[in-house]
């Protein structure tokens, strides 16, 4: 038996001990205090509210995300429709039609009156804004099967198809810039195009891209260690993500590797501190019910510390997810559940939208509710 | 909205740097501390530390270093803030002889991105002070090549591999500036050097590294030369390597980590280390001199010295004194020595002295870190005092706070009706005061002072038929006493009357005072000048004033001592006088001895000026003149023209005031004797009025006897006292030390107890599964100990102690209100800590309850699964526990409510009622957040405080007997203390040092509105806060002071500080947030950091511009500002009077500042 060292300059684990000693050693009890702060509230997830589409309707939700005041639910359905759910009353909004097909990413931009959405039918793909003062789509992006807004300054749109990025006007939605070299393409299957975190650099397709300027030399080409996944940046700016693989953006060294999250989408708390990652099914939308490659991690969703790219955590919610949300307030993770329980094969799936309570326990009577639902379903 | 007003009555204590250097100029050699955001400069002289000056820097000093760049003559000040601004400071001594900082550059040093290290930031100066280095993110070092001729700081980015830095130095020696650092990998801990490449703005490879070093290595000095290279400091070894050469030693006293470092002499021969447990070595690099005349080390040794408090920076100052900077304790000024000398002050367990190398010189007092505290008031007068737990491990104490001047009571004699009190000195045999001089209407009475007895006596030539108007020493051994009829002067040598003067007409006089060769005296409106003689009194002028005289002075501005000496021959004579008239209630300033009129100054309306007094407070002249409703008013005097200036005015007391001079510590103090005493004295040249803690005095006189040295006589309607005075200082501190962490306190008012909660580390037992405590404290040394059955050990727990493992114990102290002795202590059980403590009272029953919350902590659980809470019943002496309840987590706070005890336990907030069995049963529970930290209740409602969702608030429901959510705030505010301001308005602090004001809007249309706490309250406060509670330092509501502040709540802080939060009116708050505004631009700030930029809400996740809170520490600069400057203040500002607005002139804003910032 020996025990893991830990010094006095160290915080305890104990997280009384580190309130207590956080009194003496602000601000977190000690060296190492605000990792274990992350370990122990971002272990634990308690299982609220629920929003399941309206009785008469079985259309199931498929993507989702946080209003910027974190008080509403704004998701995306099978037939193309937006709708915003309160998350403190019972005031909904409901936009038919926005999309003539599965909505698989829905994206409100800051100032709370335009959201991008991206909709993959068989044939086409349609990213586009939908402005919620008008009421009607605002600026189409031509040519993209996925998009998302630049992130400082929320006036331009990345698209990515196939291996090229193309930046938009967010208003216009013209194309102001394409990004793209088929010589140095990594051909990740599902490339998405990414702004950092200051709009001054692009990821796409394995490429690192600096937007100031001009010309179609990328400033640098990541090693390619896996298929799908192209990359996210870390919202404290220092480093990439691609896939498993963790590249300090300055030195291009690679850092770190996390197996866990292979194949998995990515998402950061609201100061960068941990993310979220699931297997998300949103990809496979365009061919449904093709379920039986999708491992059983794609009913979990892990957090990981990333500071230091330990896990913190695996919640296992039974369900396949679509799509996964995280507020900014670091309260709630909004998931959307598929129920492939049902025994009855022949109707479309039911897909909910859960939250789970970020840093709270269940409850003991919580947890019992729990296991008579899985031995009914057994 | 809310309006609140926040300022410091206690500024931070505890330590965060030190350094020494040559700042103030090249032959001084000055020790800069840090303490949060302040700065203080000392200049080290043989008599100790003399303040320099004192600065507030608007933003958390992360690091401060002198470094002295070519063709400086003295040295130069590099400070950074958090977040992170540079600033390059120097000394300036202006032409009038004051001090100036001069920020010479500034700059904001943030990166975009980036992540702060954990284990801190960084600032090193290369030995040639060409290039500061700063370690402000991971993996990034920020380089700032001093440039003399620019105003900016423009620093450089370099990328370094080595991401997890934990210290760094530039080395000695090197042509180029190269860096070392310790870094740590998976693999473990590493030294490496890093050469700086200015040019290009990069690094290469340095001339040397050192893989696996210490696996704790912490700390790296660097050596000058001639021996170069560097010292690594580890948990288990200490190691010098220059690349060559790699000496370990594995020094077996050193068992605590070695937290900070000083140089001893500039050759780096010797270093004083000082541990985390507070031992303080010497290490002595031992050298071989070359044949080429250079030398290199040969060995390492290490001593240990001795025990001094926790320390957090040290300064080896000269000769022998280091000063020792404490964050967790008093910081101390400690002189080394060659030979062991016998310890003083603390033996060890056997009782036996130990001899030391280190003896304590001075001891300056930290209340920080300020974990809890309590308002009570032990006098009974209506003023609070603070008692907070202060400290940690050994250094934990109690620290009684207590606003204004205490007085000792040494005798006390039944004697009503004083109307004047004198002290003389008689007897020839001392040049103490022997003798008491009381006057009564229509006689008087002397009394004899022998040693502590007194005695009446009677004295040759005075007249003790009548009523005494002014009785004392004066030049050639004289008396003067004068009465209404006559001014008599008496021999003391003759023992007789020498000399008499009376007024014409067999005219009364009416009042009279003298220094020790002048009188004065009215008959009337007739003012007499006399002079003393040897023998004989010489009327040298008289005028006639407009008005009756009410009052007069003609003290010696800048005082006198009556010593055998001064009485021979005479003094120098004053050469103004003053007086208060009747009917137009103005003060004159007239000349001697031609008593012509240099100056007047109409006072009031209505009431006239009852006490009038010239006094000089470091080196400037006032004139103090007391209005028979209390009021002091105070003027800065001109001693050449007479001419008043800088009116000020204050509220002392409802009733006519009277004045009087006298030395306290060998500085000026007037004593201001009312129906609410206070002494008036000067700090910083700036008046302070600080309360005694008496109800009354009528009367008052110094008098340093052989039997009552250096004590003062008080009267009051009934009695006469003689007391000696605390030492002069605002907030008066007591300690009362526990050498254990205080964790929280509770008041028992009816048992006169004080409940505290502690922690103390033993060492464990092997055998038994015990544990020994390491040091005596509170807790060993109680009177009574008893312990708690075992409980709530984790089922198949084999005991694994090893040998020098610790161990904490919890104990519950009951300590005495008076003299702080500590009658019991019930020790908790193993692995039990104690989290909460209250006093209460439960059910309908009168007896009190202390009631503990506790926690099972087992070091390696994530969160308590398991705690209790126990209820004590202290009477007769006896602790007996009433009952003890098992409950499933840490009880972190307590409250009692409604008679019933209100706990929060892990994330749940329950309610146990007590029933009639003496039992406590869970009423209701209602999990909220995360971890329900703080509590607070009201009524029904509940405030908690929660680990990081902010704050929400509950009711408890009668009828369904169950506690409800009504409203939340929804930020991610990582709370570290609540308080309820009032029914609708919440105040917070968190932990990135703001505090914040949330607001209940009940009167919103929709549920979702009300259940919404709405943010009307943001300010970052830079200090964390550990605990709030409503209360006052000074006493209330007297006279017209009753400002626009509606309740008042005291903060405390790790840092040490104590501050005042107020609830204010609208305008008032808008006049002073307008006076702020225009302060920020009219006080330039240090280092030219913005006012708005500091006070801005900042998290790490966001900034928010403050509102709802006013800076008090700015608004009352204001008032030492000259009076050019306050009149650039007052333009523009608008004052709201009686619904109509006008300007505001600079007179208003005096009296509206001075009259808030009364309230600390």
């Amino acid at each position: 038996y020996c025990p893991e060292p830990r010094y006095r300059v160290e915080a305890p684990v104990n997280v009384s001990s580190r309130c207590m000693r956080r009194q003496i050693a602000p601000k977190c009890g000690g060296v190492g205090g605000s990792a274990c702060d992350r370990q122990f509230i971002y272990s634990r997830f308690r299982p609220s509210v629920l929003f399941r589409s309206p009785d008469d309707d079985e259309v199931p939700y498929t993507c989702c995300a946080f209003s910027p005041d974190d008080s509403n639910m704004i998701l995306g359905n099978y037939q193309g429709d937006l709708a915003i759910r309160s998350l403190h009353s019972e005031q909904d909004r409901v936009f038919e039609g926005c999309a003539s097909a599965p909505i698989i990413k829905v994206e409100p931009a800051n100032d709370d009156k335009r959201i991008l959405f991206v909709a993959v039918g068989p044939w086409h793909s349609e990213c586009s804004i939908f402005c919620l003062d008008k009421l009607e789509i605002s600026a189409t992006f031509q040519g993209a099967s996925y998009a998302e807004f630049s992130k400082k300054v929320q006036d331009r749109v990345i698209g990515t198809k196939n291996s090229a990025a193309m930046i938009y006007d967010a208003r216009t939605g013209q194309k102001i810039q394409t990004l793209e070299r088929r010589d140095l393409a990594s051909l990740y299957s599902r490339n998405r195009a990414t702004f950092s975190y200051d709009d001054e650099l692009v990821l796409s397709d394995g490429l690192l891209w600096d937007v100031r300027m001009s010309g179609d030399q990328p400033i640098h080409k990541f090693d390619k260690f896996s298929n799908k996944v192209s990359g996210v940046f870390h919202p404290q700016g220092v480093e990439v993500i691609i896939n498993t693989e963790i590249w300090d953006l300055r030195n291009y060294h690679l850092l770190n590797t996390v197996p866990s999250i292979d194949d998995c989408t990515i998402r950061f708390n609201n100061t960068g501190t941990v993310m979220f990652a699931a297997q998300t099914v949103n990809h496979h939308l365009e061919e449904e019910f093709e379920l039986e490659d999708l491992t059983s991690n794609s009913k979990t969703f892990q957090t990981i510390d990333a500071q230091q790219y330990c896990p913190l955590s695996v919640t296992d919610t039974k369900q396949v997810i679509n799509d996964f949300a995280v507020d900014g307030k670091d309260s709630n993770i909004a998931v959307i559940e598929r129920q492939t329980n049902e025994p009855d094969w022949d109707q479309p799936s039911v897909s909910v939208c859960r939250l789970y309570e970020i840093g709270r326990l269940r409850g003991e009577d919580e947890d019992e509710e729990e296991d008579e639902r899985n031995m009914g379903g057994d | 909205m809310s309006f609140n007003y926040v300022v410091t009555a206690h500024k931070p204590t505890a330590v965060n740097q030190c350094i020494t250097g040559h700042f103030t100029s090249p032959d001084d050699l000055n020790l800069l501390i840090t303490k949060n955001s302040r700065l203080e400069i000392f200049t080290v002289s043989a008599e100790g530390l003399k303040p320099v000056k004192e600065l507030n820097i608007y933003g958390k000093i992360a690091i401060a270093k002198l470094f002295r760049p070519e063709g400086e003559k003295k040295d130069l000040l590099f400070i950074l803030t958090e977040p992170y601004h540079g600033s390059i400071l120097s000394y300036k001594t202006k032409d009038d002889g004051n001090c100036e900082i001069v920020t010479k550059a500034s700059g904001d040093l943030c990166d975009p991105v980036g992540r702060p290290p954990e284990t801190g930031v960084i600032g090193i100066i290369d030995p040639t002070s060409k290039l500061i280095g700063l370690r402000l993110y991971e993996g990034v070092f920020k380089f700032l090549p001093y440039d003399p001729s620019s105003e900016e700081l423009r620093p450089f980015n370099v990328r370094i591999e080595e991401l997890s830095v934990i210290d760094a130095q530039f080395l000695h020696g090197c042509s180029t500036p190269t860096l070392v650092i310790i870094y740590q990998n998976p693999q473990g801990r590493h030294v490496k050097t890093h050469k700086i490449d200015l040019r290009e703005k990069d690094v290469k490879p340095g001339p040397w590294k050192q893989e696996n070093v210490d696996a704790e290595a912490n700390m790296i000095i660097s050596v000058p030369a001639p021996l170069n290279g560097v010292i690594i400091i580890g948990q288990e070894s200490i190691t010098y390597h220059n690349g060559n050469k790699y000496i370990p030693i594995a020094p077996p006293d050193v068992k605590n980590t070695i937290n900070c470092y000083a140089p001893v002499d500039t050759d780096g021969s010797r270093y004083l280390l000082g541990d985390l447990a507070g031992h303080l070595f010497i290490l002595l690099l031992e050298r071989d001199e070359l044949m080429d005349g250079t030398a290199s080390v040969r060995d390492l040794k290490i001593e240990l010295l001795g025990e001094v408090s926790i320390p957090e920076a040290i300064s080896y100052l000269d000769n022998g004194v280091v000063y020792i900077g404490s964050r967790l304790g008093d910081s101390q000024l400690v002189r080394l020595h060659t030979e062991p000398v016998p310890h003083e002050t603390s033996p060890d367990r056997n009782g036996e002295n130990k001899s030391t190398l280190v003896t304590v010189l001075d001891t300056y007092t930290n209340l920080g870190p300020i974990v809890d505290m309590c308002v009570v008031d032990l006098d009974r007068q209506g003023q609070g005092q603070l008692v907070t737990c202060s400290g940690a491990f050994k250094e934990g104490s109690l620290r009684i706070i207590r606003n204004g001047i205490g007085i000792q009571e040494h005798a006390s004699i039944d004697l009503p009706s004083i109307s004047g009190l004198w002290p003389l000195q008689v007897l020839d045999d001392s040049d103490k005061f022997d003798t008491l001089v009381m006057s009564f209407v229509g006689h008087s009475r002397v009394l004899r002072l022998s040693g502590e007895e007194v005695e009446e006596t009677e004295l040759y030539g005075f007249d003790d038929e009548r009523q005494t108007f002014h009785c004392t020493n004066v030049t050639y051994r004289q008396l003067i006493q004068v009465t209404e009829k006559s001014v008599r002067l008496i021999s003391n040598e003759k023992k007789r009357l020498v000399s008499e003067w009376t007024p014409k007409d067999d005219r009364h006089i009416s009042v009279a005072t003298s220094n020790q060769s002048q009188v004065l005296l009215a008959v009337g409106k007739s003012l007499h000048y006399l002079e003393i003689q040897q023998g004989e009194l010489i009327e040298r002028g008289s005028v006639e004033l407009p008005h009756e005289v009410a009052c007069l002075t003609i003290d010696h501005l800048n005082g006198e001592k009556i010593s055998p000496e001064s009485m021979e021959a005479s003094t120098q004579l004053a050469e103004i006088c003053a007086v208060g008239l009747w009917n137009d209630n103005s003060a004159r300033v007239l000349k001697l001895p031609s008593l012509e009129e240099m100056y007047q100054e109409k006072l009031a309306d209505e009431i006239i000026p009852r006490s009038i007094l010239l006094v000089q407070f470091e080196g400037i002249n006032y004139l103090l003149v007391t209005l028979g409703d209390g009021t002091l008013f105070y003027f800065t005097l001109d001693e050449n023209t007479g001419v008043l200036s800088d009116k000020k005015r204050v509220p002392l007391g409802t009733q006519p005031t009277s004045l009087c001079a006298f030395s306290s510590g060998g500085a000026r103090t007037v004593f201001a004797c009312s129906d609410r005493p206070t002494v008036v004295y000067s700090s910083n040249k700036k008046l302070v009025f600080s309360n005694v803690n008496l109800k009354e005095v009528s009367h008052m006189c110094p008098l340093d006897s052989k039997g009552y040295p250096d004590s003062l006589a008080l009267a009051n309607d009934s009695t006469l006292l003689i007391g000696t005075i605390d030492e002069i200082q605002k907030l008066h501190i007591r300690t009362v030390p526990l050498n254990e962490s205080p964790r929280r306190i509770a008041y028992q008012e009816e048992t006169q107890c004080f409940g505290v909660i502690t922690l103390r580390t033993d060492m464990a037992d092997v055998k038994n599964g015990g544990s020994t405590p390491v040091r005596p404290c509170a807790s060993t040394q109680a009177g009574i100990i008893a312990k708690s059955p075992a409980f709530g050990a984790r089922s198949g727990e084999t005991s694994q102690v090893f040998y020098g493992d610790e161990v904490d114990v919890g104990n519950l102290l009951i300590i005495d209100q008076h003299t702080f002795e500590v009658y019991h202590a019930y020790q908790l059980a193993m692995n039990e800590e104690p989290m909460s403590v209250i006093s209460c009272h439960l059910g309908d029953e009168q007896t009190p309850y202390f009631v503990v919350g506790t926690a099972i902590v087992y070091s390696d659980e994530p969160e308590p699964k398991s705690g209790r809470i126990l209820v004590f019943q202290y009477s007769d002496n006896k602790l007996s526990l009433v009952t003890h309840k098992e409950v499933k987590g840490a009880v972190y706070s307590l409250c009692e409510f409604n008679g019933n005890v209100l706990a929060s336990i892990n994330n749940t907030v329950c309610i146990f009622q007590w029933k009639g069995e003496r039992e406590l049963r869970v009423e209701c529970s209602y999990p909220t957040n995360i971890l329900a930290l703080y509590l607070k209740c009201k009524g029904d409602f509940v405030l908690v405080g929660d680990l990081m969702r902010s704050m929400n608030l509950l009711t408890y429901k009668h009828i369904e007997g169950n506690l409800d959510e009504i409203a939340r705030d929804y930020s991610p505010n990582w709370m570290t203390a609540v308080e309820i301001i009032d029914d609708d308005t919440f105040l917070g602090a968190e932990n990135s040092s703001n505090l914040f004001v949330c607001q209940k809007d009940s009167a919103a249309t929709t549920d979702e509105d009300r259940s919404r706490l709405q943010q009307t309250g943001l300010y970052h406060l830079g200090d964390f806060v550990n605990t709030f509670r409503h209360g006052s330092l000074v006493m209330q509501n007297v006279g017209e002071s009753c400002t626009a502040t509606q309740s008042t709540i005291l903060y405390g802080t790790s840092c040490g500080c104590i501050g005042v939060i107020a609830t204010i009116n609208e305008d008032l708050f808008n006049l002073l947030q307008s006076v702020q505004s225009r302060l920020s631009k009219v006080i330039r700030s240090v280092g030219n950091i913005e006012h708005a930029s500091w006070r801005a809400f900042s998290t790490n996740h966001e900034t928010k511009p403050d509102k709802g809170f006013v800076d008090g520490d700015l608004v009352e600069l204001f008032l030492d500002l000259p009076r050019d400057k306050m009149i650039e203040t007052a333009k523009g500002v608008v004052i709201k009077q009686d619904s109509t607005k006008r300007d505001a002139t600079e007179e208003d804003l005096i009296k509206i500042i001075e009259e808030i910032s009364r309230i600390h």
